[in-house]
């Protein structure tokens, strides 16, 4: 078990309340996508399970170590691109030679190895998605967390990084909680995934998808029946947000 | 294998590693044609008073030579009594920079993380800021007596509200993500603001120190005209010259006090704000 969510709720101070009764057990070395409609809470769960944010109710476990991807890279834009790779390394107080080589060797399975010494802005924004995977993978953690990473890159780039996220988890045994509000990417990347409802999220479903990697959601059968019957659930869940947010009923 | 065939923003093909270093060129040609013309406005000025004075158009006790005024302050240069004037100036002025940074960044970081204060002194400090600093003046020669501490008080008042003001608003627009990022890496406590908080607020805690300097040079020399009594320094000097009816002396020290505080500015601040500005990527941001 790596990953142990029982009842979890969250109600903030202003009475919204984000998540209720979520419980879900991932096994170590899973990668799991979490997917719903936007405000539907998933990412104040991987918040919870980063630990910077705590259930207001019920009981979250995360064995091991933590990486975590956020939205927009979150780079420091004082940090040359190997400083940022190499800063949770820092963290932990491993040696400047050190932290170099591991952040080297990042740098390189992620194609950055020309830009070690470019800041963050003189870097498209996929290859600064990159480095923020390079750096959430640094410290080893057996658990990575990405909160929808891919969300505003273009469409190659952003199907060229899902491949290369392929390619480093693959075999790593690590735990992948994956965000995010596409269908498509949920069905190219994950062993499972599962549905969150609109506010307050609850899990309203949880699939399995077997399928072979590397997948073609256009012509896998079992893709193609997933795909159809999570659009329906993601489509109902949707409208419940739009009609909430056109009642003022958030 | 991944094919891979990363792009590269523009600036980052123009800019060899070593060029980030340097302050921006990218029109040199305009600069220097900028500069030109900088230089002629500035000739022609002189050009003008010196016309103005050899015509007599005011008399010269009214309006001396730009010749009389260069006169004197050689004059002052050899006989001693400008640069230990200078240095008075510029030890009361450092002294309350270094106080006003002092107290403005920890009231500046009070302010920023205590609600309850920031409602109440953080507002009585934003109305503070538009009270010349002078007219704390009389308020000190009664507490203090007339010294230095009344000066260095006047400088400490003009210039440490900036600083905190600075600092407040750069800490208050940290992206909350760079603080999530750091502490699910691991950063808490000092490390967080040795390597996060305090990088993250340095472009706007530059621009403070600026204004901050910027204050205690104005406060200081407004203190010195009206403080006779106390060490020579380049503010009592420009007063002792309205004193004597010596206008050479008025504007020769004008023109000190002014290139002092400019100089400071250019010779310090910008070049530091500029490297700051490129390497955080904020340039024209």
């Amino acid at each position: 078990m790596s990953i142990l969510l029982d009842g979890v709720g969250r109600t903030y101070a202003n009475g919204v309340t984000a998540l209720q009764g979520v419980s879900l057990e991932i096994p170590q070395g899973e990668f799991v996508s979490l997917l719903g409609p936007s405000g539907c809470g998933k990412s104040t769960l991987l918040a919870m399970l980063a630990g910077l944010d705590a259930p207001t109710d019920g009981r979250t476990t995360v064995e091991g170590r933590v990486g975590m991807v956020f939205q927009e890279a979150a780079l420091f834009p004082w940090r040359s691109i190997r400083d940022n790779v190499a800063f949770g390394l820092e963290m932990q107080g491993v040696s400047r030679t050190e932290r170099n080589e591991r952040a080297a060797d990042l740098l390189r399975r992620v194609h950055l190895s020309r830009f070690a010494n470019a800041f963050p802005h003189e870097l498209s924004g996929g290859m600064r998605q990159r480095a923020a995977i390079a750096r959430a993978l640094a410290t080893e953690p057996d658990v990575l967390l990405m909160d929808e990473p891919f969300g505003s890159l273009d469409a190659q780039t952003r199907s060229l990084l899902q491949e290369e996220l392929l390619t480093l988890w693959q075999g790593s045994g690590r735990t992948v909680v994956f965000v995010t509000h596409s269908l498509d990417e949920a069905l190219l990347l994950s062993d499972r995934i599962v549905l969150l409802s609109a506010r307050p999220g609850r899990v309203i479903g949880d699939y399995r998808v077997s399928a072979a990697r590397p997948r073609d959601p256009a012509e896998d059968a079992e893709l193609a029946g997933l795909r159809h019957s999570l659009s329906g659930a993601l489509a109902r869940e949707v409208n419940l947000v739009s009609v909430a947010e056109e009642t003022g009923n958030i | 294998m991944i094919r891979s065939t990363p792009t590269v923003s523009p600036a980052a093909q123009r800019a060899p590693a070593a060029a980030r270093w340097l302050p921006p060129s990218p029109t040199n040609s305009g600069a220097a044609a900028a500069g030109f013309s900088r230089l002629a406005f500035y000739a022609l000025l002189v050009g003008l008073w010196w016309l103005a004075a050899y015509r007599e158009v005011w008399p010269p006790y009214l309006l001396p030579s730009p010749g009389s005024v260069a006169q004197f302050l050689a004059d002052f240069v050899r006989d001693g009594t400008l640069l230990p004037a200078l240095l008075t100036s510029a030890g009361r002025v450092l002294l309350g920079f270094a106080v006003s940074l002092l107290i403005g960044t920890a009231l500046g970081l009070a302010l920023a993380r205590v609600r309850l204060l920031d409602e109440t002194l953080g507002g009585m400090i934003v109305g503070l800021q538009s009270l010349p600093s002078i007219c704390w003046f009389p308020l000190a020669l009664i507490w203090f007596g007339l010294n230095e501490k009344a000066v260095l008080f006047v400088v400490v008042m003009g210039a440490v509200f900036a600083v905190t003001l600075a600092v407040r608003s750069g800490v208050r627009s940290l992206p909350p993500l760079w603080t999530r990022a750091a502490q699910v890496f691991g950063a808490r406590g000092w490390a967080l603001w040795r390597h996060v908080l305090l990088p993250g607020i340095l472009p706007a805690y530059l621009a403070g120190m600026r204004q901050g300097w910027a204050f205690a040079w104005r406060s200081l020399m407004a203190a010195e005209l009206l403080s006779q009594s106390l060490k020579v320094g380049v503010g009592h000097l420009l007063s002792t010259g309205r004193d004597l009816n010596d206008m050479a002396m008025v504007l020769g020290m004008i023109g000190v006090i002014l290139v002092i505080g400019l100089a400071v500015d250019r010779v310090l601040f910008v070049p530091v704000e500029l490297w700051v500005a490129r390497r955080w990527g904020t340039e024209g941001a």
